[in-house]
This record gives structure tokens, C-alpha cells and sequence, in this order.
């Protein structure tokens, strides 16, 4: 398992190490700046206006709440899970070139990313079943999951947020690599 | 950046307000914003920065809004433009004009979730306006449509 993991990766030349460097760059960004924040996650599952239409005891506008908090709740979800994916990939593909793990740490990791992907899947299909509302604190559990895997590889990959990585991802977007 | 906080935005304590005006001042084509009095001061560089950040301030303090201020502010904002509430809401929800009102680079979730909650609150407000209207005797509504003075200059956009 651990060889099909870490010692068979599917890295390519400087071209696929560069690409692979910006999405894990952008996706610790994505995770820390956006998906992750209360700014975000408040708005999705906020009790706040669940109680407000509630009050209003319009069952038309209920509705349309719930239908708009599912939608977004599954948007983020996804959008985690994707994020949370893109770092493994990266993590499998590159991070033996960078990071001194030991194995044990290896092994949280490996399973750190298969259960939150998993727990990804099981809230989706959650929301989808049962609404936003009903899994607050299944949300909560999948935001401190992904925050401690964005801690625990931000050690390993934490050249990621270094100036460096963010000339390679300027120079990238203005087409400066060129392999 | 604090000269456009202290002149301009500090006579706007809505943030829907802020966000209109600053996407009034963008120029939709190359993205860039345009001020002529903070150019004068400074330069179009600086000009453009400052406005662009503030937009996106503005739009951050929006999104942190819970449903029930939201509708608040737009019945404010409506009101500061003299157009009648239910006209506005029509027009509102059939062009959707916030979607252009929103700074360029937004995480798009984010953008989902402003764009998701400005139809909910049109829907709240419209559904309150017809629930009222319908407790109201029909002796007490008003027979001619509302009376209209021109929208203010800053606010022309929409």
C-alpha cells in the first residue's frame, strides 16, 4: 500500500513538478483562506437565518433556503474534497523529494487524506439525504479534519508558502515555465 | 486608500452601498476602477488599487451578513434610489444586477454564497411586502404608483 503511495509516484519532469507544486500551493490557499474559514462556513450552516425564515413561517421561502443551503453545503464539500485530493496527489508525487517523514508519520498522513476523503463522501451523501441543518456537527468534524491536515502537511510542504512558491505560481500563470 | 474611507465611503454605512458604488466606478471591460478626484491626488495606479481594495472589503463585510440584514440593507438601498419596492424587486430578480457587482478575483464559493443569499433575501422581502399588503385594507393601499425622483448620480448603475 504504502509502495503504491509513496514509492511509485506518478511524478513527471520539472514541467508536472512545477504544476504539481502550484495546485498543492493553491489548494492549502483554497483550504486556509476560503473553505476552511468561518467567514464561509457560517453563512452555509448558519442557524442564524435557518431561525430567522423560520420565523417567518412561510413555507415557500423555507424551502427555498433549504434547497440554496443544500446546494452550497454540497458545492463546499466538494470543493474540500477536491482540495483535500490535490494534496495528496501532490503529497504522493512529490513530497519524498522535500520532506524527512518517518514512517509512522507516513501512515497518519495516509490515513489522514483516505479518511477525510471518505468522511467527504459519507457528508455528501448526508447533506443530499438529510439537508445542511442536520449535518452542522458532521461539518464541524470534516473542518477540524482538513484543518489538521492542512497543519500537519503545511510542516513537511511548508516551502509551499514561501516566496519561492509564489514566483513559481506567478511565473506559472504567465506561462514562464516552460519545462 | 484612507482618503477614499474618510471623503466618500464614510457617508455609506451599508456595505451594499459601498459594493454598488465601488463596481459603479469599475470600468467592466478591462476590470480596472476610475476616480478622477483620487487620481488627481495621487495617480491612476494608486486610484485603481485603493478603490479595488475597498471593493473588496466592502464585498467581504456583505458576505459576513446574515439573511435578515441583507433584506435590511436593501430596503434601504431601494429606498435611497426612490424606486418602489415591488418594481425593484422585479427588476432585481430578473437581471440579477449583483452579479456584476462584485470585485473581479472573488474565491467563487464565496461569490455563490453572496449571489445565493441576495435571491433568498429578494424572495424574503417580496413574500413580506405581499404578505403586508394583503393584511392592508384595499381602502388603505395606494392607487397611484410611487412617486419617482431621479436616482442619485452614484447610484445610476442599477
Amino acid at each position: 500500500m504504502l509502495y503504491v503511495f509513496f514509492v511509485h509516484p506518478t511524478s513527471s519532469g520539472p514541467e508536472g513538478s512545477a504544476e504539481s507544486l502550484v495546485s498543492a500551493h493553491h489548494a492549502i490557499s483554497s483550504l486556509q483562506i476560503s473553505l476552511l474559514s468561518d467567514r464561509v462556513t457560517d453563512r452555509i450552516f448558519s442557524d442564524s437565518d435557518f431561525d430567522y425564515v423560520s420565523s417567518m413561517g412561510t413555507p415557500d421561502i423555507l424551502q427555498l433556503l433549504l434547497e440554496e443551503r443544500r446546494r452550497l453545503a454540497l458545492l463546499w464539500v466538494g470543493q474540500v474534497r477536491a482540495q483535500i485530493g490535490t494534496l495528496m496527489r501532490f503529497h504522493r508525487s512529490q513530497s519524498a523529494l522535500y520532506a524527512n517523514l518517518s514512517l509512522s508519520a507516513e501512515l497518519r498522513l495516509v490515513y489522514g487524506f483516505w479518511s477525510l476523503l471518505a468522511f467527504c463522501r459519507a457528508l455528501e451523501f448526508l447533506i443530499f439525504l438529510r439537508g445542511p441543518y442536520r449535518a452542522r456537527a458532521a461539518v464541524r468534524r470534516a473542518v477540524s479534519a482538513a484543518g489538521h491536515l492542512c497543519d500537519v502537511t503545511g510542516g513537511p510542504v511548508a516551502f509551499l508558502r514561501s516566496r519561492a512558491a509564489e514566483m513559481a505560481t506567478a511565473s506559472y500563470k504567465g506561462g514562464g515555465i516552460t519545462g | 486608500m484612507a482618503d477614499l474611507g474618510h471623503r466618500t465611503l464614510a457617508h455609506m454605512r451599508r456595505s451594499l452601498d459601498r459594493m454598488i458604488y465601488l463596481s459603479s466606478m469599475r470600468d467592466c471591460n478591462t476590470g480596472m476602477y476610475y476616480h478622477e478626484g483620487l487620481a488627481g491626488r495621487f495617480s491612476h495606479e494608486v486610484a485603481c488599487e485603493a478603490l479595488a481594495r475597498c471593493h473588496f472589503e466592502a464585498f467581504l463585510e456583505l458576505s459576513s451578513t446574515s439573511l435578515a440584514d441583507l433584506v435590511s440593507q436593501m430596503e434601504g438601498y431601494a429606498a435611497s434610489t426612490h424606486s418602489s419596492a415591488l418594481e425593484f424587486i422585479a427588476v432585481w430578480k430578473r437581471l440579477e444586477p449583483y452579479r456584476v457587482a462584485i470585485p473581479v478575483d472573488m474565491d467563487p464559493l464565496l461569490r455563490e454564497v453572496m449571489f445565493s443569499n441576495f435571491k433568498l433575501a429578494l424572495a424574503i422581502w417580496e413574500t413580506r411586502l405581499r404578505n403586508r399588503s394583503a393584511e392592508e385594507p384595499a381602502s388603505l393601499r395606494p392607487r397611484t404608483p410611487a412617486r419617482r425622483s431621479p436616482p442619485r448620480p452614484d447610484m445610476q448603475m442599477f
